[in-house]
């Protein structure tokens, strides 16, 4: 265990000592309140854009962040780093929980940062904040440790710009991977099964996305996602993504080094 | 400081082919059959040209790779026990350490890693430090050291652990006259600690003034192996130099041999079946 | 041992995607129930940025609408149309979208307006708003002249919580079309509302449908006092002055409530 938390502060640190992220952090804030200056050219509805901006970004920003996962481990595999490392008593498995424990922490902070600086500005703009917008935040953690495990699994295998281009693809495209469960709708039988069994697998992040729901239950009357779904769906992605990392695990540990 | 096994590492036709490609399918051959035997509290040579396999050998050793046939041991454990590599310290070759660390945090980290006791680390680190000659740097962040410092801080976490067994691939590399000069001298410190050093490298007068016992590999294998003294007088009392040359030269000169006859009784045969066709 | 150890954790891996493909497919099922946004996320690759791009969207559209030469060329209604039908792909819950676009195209294109309210009340997005239905009977009616399809979206609306109290006298006027407006006929249909006016309304209510019965029997009595003038066949008179007395009595009957002006229709 404290091999593991050794690393994973390593990780964190590594990139949370950047200048440039709390830059950028702040020039993500400013984007958020400048949305407020748009409401004539929105017809009225700058509240609602400062919400789906906010969120948007936030989204960005965790999956942008725990993308370094498949840049770290390949750079680790070629600079040698991991190399050392793993020539002390420190497992295969020690190294990769702690390097995906290290990425997730380093996109919690950077989720929790922008959704204070977010918060800020809703109240500025008298936008009335309920509970409910947890709801989002928690479908994006969750998406979050998905791609977090989808990282660790690419940067497993792949060096360092290949897995992060295979890691956003999956970002990219498992937003929308209720196509081919639409298509499977359309379907009898086995052609119905086989498409639905599909759908399961891959990470389905469309799924724990709750920020339109949160954003239209704000500004309409219609209702959003119950905390039962919300919770579903985490459990999901908790799911999804310890298989995922027990894959990454099993292909790290037979690999040469 | 004692060991209980007389022979810190050996291996048993100890062998390791890379599969390339995008299919894998691509074999290449680095370690053939490698029998090795390091003895215990001696500085160990181990030398051989590009490709003879001796960082392969040093990785498998460590876990970080893994053999294709064959097993080995150190300190008298199997190499798939993680634990064993507490007792030992190793230096990659050109190596690289964390960027955003300074060289004494890393050190503790690393120190924290072959748990040293808590009370022993902050000695630990400044001991090693002070034997590499960078104590003065412990603030430093490793981003801002040159080549010959990494290097230095790389000898300095292979010993953190006050290991058993030291592991250098090419310990040379990168070092001014002043580092080869105090390298040799670490070496020689370990040694009387009865510790055992076993390092790579080309730069064979160094090897030869400090290796007790040497192994020269060529192509995967090991082409000459004994006490060094020993090997040099056997060979009529030349120098290491010329020793390695003649006798890297000798192998691929039996390997191209071989080669041609492999390569002319296939066309023989080849030419014999059409005959026999016609 | 660790070669077992790998075997065994492999099997593992299989068990668990087969657990977690069970698991995602048990969540879509459930997730069309939960909300209407839900039911309706976009399958198209916009990496979950939809609800943000719905927005740049709707501001360009905004943009492109208030250039004036462009909406006076001859095409621009359908462009609209396709640019509006883009936008609610990407968000399909976008109201405003909805409304002020099928207000945009009414007039010009009151058929591709009543198609965009359609697709709105296919999301499910009608549940909670009423203005939907509301808007396509009132296009039906003010711009189509179709009173059966006019009444069927103003049936909808009615059946949605939240709906105003005119929704009445706008599914009466569509009646009233259906009927050509013919006043007799007219006046009896708002009658039989009249008539069955309860609740605590019920005053402002029947004072609004008196006025417009008085302007139709007025009609009425006008019509046939000409038509009885004119009329020389025995049972056509006979007709008429039924009417005529149908048209007092109802006429007689609101006076009470009279002479209050017909409430104004809201502006769509």
């Amino acid at each position: 265990m404290e091999n593991i938390m050794a690393i994973a502060r390593s990780t964190y640190w590594r990139h949370a000592k950047s200048k440039s992220l709390y830059v950028l952090w702040i020039l993500l804030i400013i984007l958020i309140a400048s949305a407020a200056r748009y409401d004539i050219l929105s017809l009225g509805r700058s509240k609602v854009l400062i919400v789906d901006l906010g969120l948007a970004l936030t989204a960005l920003v965790a999956a942008g962040s725990v993308m370094v996962l498949g840049m770290e481990v390949p750079r680790e595999l070629r600079q040698r780093i991991a190399e050392n490392l793993l020539s002390k008593p420190v497992g295969r498995d020690q190294y990769l929980i702690g390097k995906f424990v290290g990425a997730f922490l380093f996109s919690l902070g950077n989720v929790v940062f922008i959704s204070v600086g977010f918060i800020i500005v809703m109240l500025m703009s008298d936008i009335h904040i309920t509970d409910q917008f947890l709801l989002p935040l928690i479908g994006i953690l969750g998406m979050t440790l998905i791609l977090a495990a989808t990282a660790a699994f690419f940067g497993t295998f792949l060096s360092e710009v290949p897995a992060v281009i295979a890691t956003f693809l999956v970002f990219w495209l498992g937003h929308s991977t209720q196509a081919i469960a639409h298509m499977a709708d359309r379907m009898n039988g086995a052609g119905h099964l086989v498409l639905r069994a599909i759908y399961g697998l891959l990470p389905n992040l469309n799924l724990l996305n709750t920020r339109g729901d949160f954003s239209q239950s704000m500004f309409s009357s219609a209702r959003g996602v119950p905390w039962s779904y919300a919770g579903l769906s985490v459990a999901y992605a908790v799911l999804y993504a310890t298989v995922m990392f027990v894959t990454a695990m099993l292909v790290f540990r037979r690999r040469d080094l | 400081m004692g060991n209980d096994t007389v022979n810190v590492i050996e291996t048993q036709d100890l062998s390791k082919v890379y599969n390339g490609g995008w299919f894998r399918r691509a074999k290449a051959p680095s370690l053939d059959k490698l029998n090795l035997t390091v003895p215990a509290g001696k500085i160990f040579g181990f030398l051989g040209p590009n490709g003879a396999g001796k960082s392969t050998t040093i990785k498998i050793l460590l876990g970080l790779v893994f053999p294709s046939s064959g097993s080995a041991t150190i300190l008298g454990q199997p190499i798939t026990n993680d634990e064993i590599r507490s007792r030992i310290g190793y230096l990659p070759e050109n190596p690289a350490f964390p960027t955003h660390l300074r060289a004494g945090e890393f050190l503790r980290q690393m120190a924290k890693v072959h748990k040293v006791a808590g009370d022993e680390i902050e000695s630990r680190v400044k001991s090693c430090l002070n034997l590499v000659g960078i104590a003065d740097r412990a603030d430093s962040a490793i981003k801002e050291f040159s080549r010959g410092m990494l290097q230095r801080l790389g000898i300095a976490q292979a010993l953190v652990n006050q290991p058993e067994l030291v592991i250098l691939d090419e310990p040379l590399n990168g070092l001014d006259p002043y580092g080869r000069r105090d390298l040799k001298r670490i070496f020689l410190d370990l040694k009387a600690q009865k510790r055992t050093v076993f390092f790579s490298s080309h730069i064979l007068s160094d090897a030869e003034d400090l290796c007790d016992h040497l192994t020269i590999m060529n192509k995967g294998q090991r082409i000459a192996d004994g006490d060094t003294k020993h090997l040099l007088a056997e060979a009529g009392g030349m120098n290491l130099e010329d020793y390695f040359f003649q006798k890297v030269d000798e192998d691929n000169r039996r390997r191209f041999g071989a080669e041609m006859a492999a390569a002319s009784s296939q066309s023989i045969r080849r030419e014999a079946s059409e005959s026999a066709a016609n | 041992m660790k070669q077992q150890t790998n075997s065994a954790m492999w099997v593992l891996v299989l068990i668990g995607f087969a657990a977690t493909s069970w698991v995602a497919n048990h969540i879509y099922d459930w997730k069309n129930n939960v909300s209407p946004y839900q039911a309706n996320v976009p399958t198209q690759f916009y990496a979950g940025m939809d609800k943000f791009l719905s927005n740049v969207s709707w501001m360009t559209l905004v943009q492109w609408q208030a250039d004036d030469l462009r909406m006076k060329s001859a095409d621009a209604g359908e462009k609209l149309y396709q640019k509006l039908n883009a936008l609610t792909n990407l968000d399909p819950l976008f109201i405003d979208a909805y409304l002020d676009g099928a207000l945009s195209l009414a007039a010009s294109h009151p058929d591709q307006a009543v198609k965009l309210l359609e697709k709105a009340m296919r999301t499910g997005a009608t549940e909670s708003n009423w203005k939907i239905p509301f808007y396509a009977g009132q296009i039906r009616l003010m711009n189509s002249k179709d009173p059966d399809a006019a009444i069927n979206y103003l049936e909808m609306a009615r059946k949605i919580p939240d709906v105003p109290n005119y929704i009445e006298s706008t599914i009466l006027r569509a009646r009233c079309l259906k009927v050509n407006d013919e006043p007799v006929e007219s006046a009896k249909i708002w009658y039989e509302y009249y008539a069955h006016i309860e609740g605590p309304d019920a005053h402002s209510l029947r004072a609004t449908a008196a006025a417009q019965i008085t302007e139709y029997t007025d009609a009425a009595l006008a019509d046939l006092d000409t038509q009885l003038k004119a009329a020389t066949d025995a049972d056509k008179r006979a007709k008429l002055e039924a009417d005529k007395a149908a048209v007092m009595k109802i006429s007689k009957d609101v006076t009470g409530d009279a002479p209050v002006a017909p409430t104004s229709q809201p502006a769509i």
